[in-house]
């Protein structure tokens, strides 16, 4: 599975630079104002990549390719929940280092609600590709499209949601029920990526 | 023990169906697999490499059922798919690194040597690669892990006739290892019978024959002469004829050949187009 890894870092590296640029200015965003979308938005979009590149997959054959390389159809679809796990993993390091410094700025360290924000945002940031991973295996990436906008409006709705409600992640940052919203997206995951590699093995090149 | 060895193989699409295929391929030969387009060549390979699933029948490769062990089976195949999907962002150094971390078997020097054969650049992207340059990328990538089989789906379509004639002579050169063995589709029928062993037409998902090509070209010759001519010949020698205003052509078994009728030798591409015709 090596290799599909590490041809999926190649395509994010070619394809995905912009993310990243993305991903520091709405960090540097994050110091400055409340709205917790510059805390939630990178994630989203980076828990959507593996998507993203299932797409390009598709478009430029891979999929079929990858048919006749010696991987099973369970490695080919961990190969994107692995990749969506460790980008979900990558985008709380400018989230953290943002509230750091947005706590030294203000002078006060506000440990639990950090580990509330850093929790929901990894929580936030598993759904998309949890809902839309087994849909893009099943029926391709062109007919799982409507659902994939529906995801996306979905957790923007959420990730607004939540902005709004900010002292909801602080009342179960203090309340020690973070892990619970953790355990369940991962819950969540490991069920989508389960259920994908089933609709994958069922799917004909 | 056959490379590769299919009994009975059944495969129903809306509006396509293989039916009961049969095909062996000997350790250190090529079988040409020869079918106008729709023919079933496509599926036959995507039913090898499990990629469709069988309605019936089996499929043995190297020995062993092609569903079982599938990733070790896959390592010792070499495939050429019709279209390689290699991303496109990609150049052949990275793609070598990807495949040197896909086969057990990987030989980084084969494939730069493969590379340096095939005049394909290392750091150009596959985006800007002609047709006959993905071909060949596909090709490196196939022989550089040491497969003892190699599946080619129109692998020589869309190259030119020099790149296509260095190209069947590594397929050549492949199969003088007598552990090796090629299954090679298309329809140019000149290349195959250039480099081809056994020849099997696919007609609409029947197979219309299969046999060794030197057989078949022992077997049938083309007979010259008018429809009273035919006549003389039972039907069944007849594998297919056509008719000008110059008198018919028709491809006969040799035994069943009139004394004194003129005929002259067929090849392959003759053989496959009359027989469909006459499937048709």
């Amino acid at each position: 599975m090596k290799g599909l890894l590490c041809k999926d870092v190649y395509l994010l590296c070619k394809y995905c630079r912009s993310y990243l640029l993305l991903m520091i200015i709405f960090a540097a965003a994050s110091v400055f104002s409340d709205n917790s979308l510059f805390q939630f938005y990178p994630c989203i979009l980076f828990g959507l990549l593996p998507v993203t590149l299932q797409s390009y997959d598709e478009r430029e054959k891979w999929t079929i390719y990858s048919g006749t390389l010696p991987y099973t159809r369970a490695q080919l679809v961990s190969a994107k929940y692995l990749i969506g796990l460790i980008l979900i993993i990558l985008t709380l390091v400018p989230a953290i280092a943002a509230h750091a410094v947005r706590a030294a700025i203000q002078g006060s360290a506000d440990w639990e609600s950090f580990y509330g924000m850093a929790s929901l945002i990894f929580a936030v940031g598993l759904l998309s590709p949890a809902v839309l991973l087994p849909l893009v295996f099943r029926f391709g990436t062109e007919k799982a499209r409507i659902a994939y906008y529906f995801v996306i409006a979905l957790a923007f709705s959420m990730s607004t949601f939540l902005g709004v409600q900010y002292g909801f992640s602080l009342s179960f940052g203090s309340g020690g029920g973070m892990w619970l919203v953790v355990a369940g997206a991962l819950l969540l995951y490991a069920l989508s990526w389960f259920l994908s590699v089933i609709l994958y093995e069922k799917r004909e090149m | 023990m056959y490379a590769l060895e299919i009994k009975g193989l059944c495969k129903s699409y809306k509006g396509f169906t293989l039916d009961h295929l049969d095909l062996t391929l000997p350790m250190g030969c090529i079988l040409g697999l020869v079918g106008e387009n729709g023919a079933g060549k496509t599926t036959t390979i995507k039913l090898i490499l499990d990629m469709l699933r069988r309605d019936s029948g089996t499929i043995t490769i190297l020995g062993r059922d092609n569903r079982k062990n599938l990733r070790l089976n896959k390592e010792d195949i070499g495939v050429v798919p019709d279209e390689i999907g290699i991303s496109e962002c990609l150049n052949a150094r990275q793609v070598g690194r990807i495949m040197a971390l896909t086969f057990r078997n990987w030989d980084s020097a084969k494939y730069d040597d493969c590379l340096k054969r095939l005049s394909i650049p290392d750091d150009k992207r596959f985006k800007e690669f002609s047709r006959g340059m993905k071909m060949k990328l596909g090709i490196a990538v196939a022989l550089s892990h040491n497969p003892k089989l190699l599946i080619l789906d129109e692998a020589t379509s869309g190259l030119d006739p020099i790149v296509r004639d260095s190209v069947t002579d590594i397929f050549s050169e492949f199969t003088r290892d007598e552990n090796h063995a090629v299954l090679i589709s298309s329809h140019i029928v000149s290349d195959l019978e250039k480099i081809c062993d056994y020849i099997a037409f696919l007609h609409k998902g029947k197979l219309l024959l299969f046999e060794e090509k030197d057989r078949l070209k022992e077997q049938f010759c083309i007979v010259h002469g008018t429809a009273q001519d035919l006549a003389d010949i039972s039907p069944a020698a007849i594998k297919g004829k056509k008719t000008t205003p110059y008198g018919v052509d028709a491809i006969v078994a040799r035994d069943f050949v009139p004394n004194g009728m003129p005929t002259s030798p067929i090849d392959i591409e003759q053989l496959f187009i009359f027989m469909a015709k006459e499937a048709n």
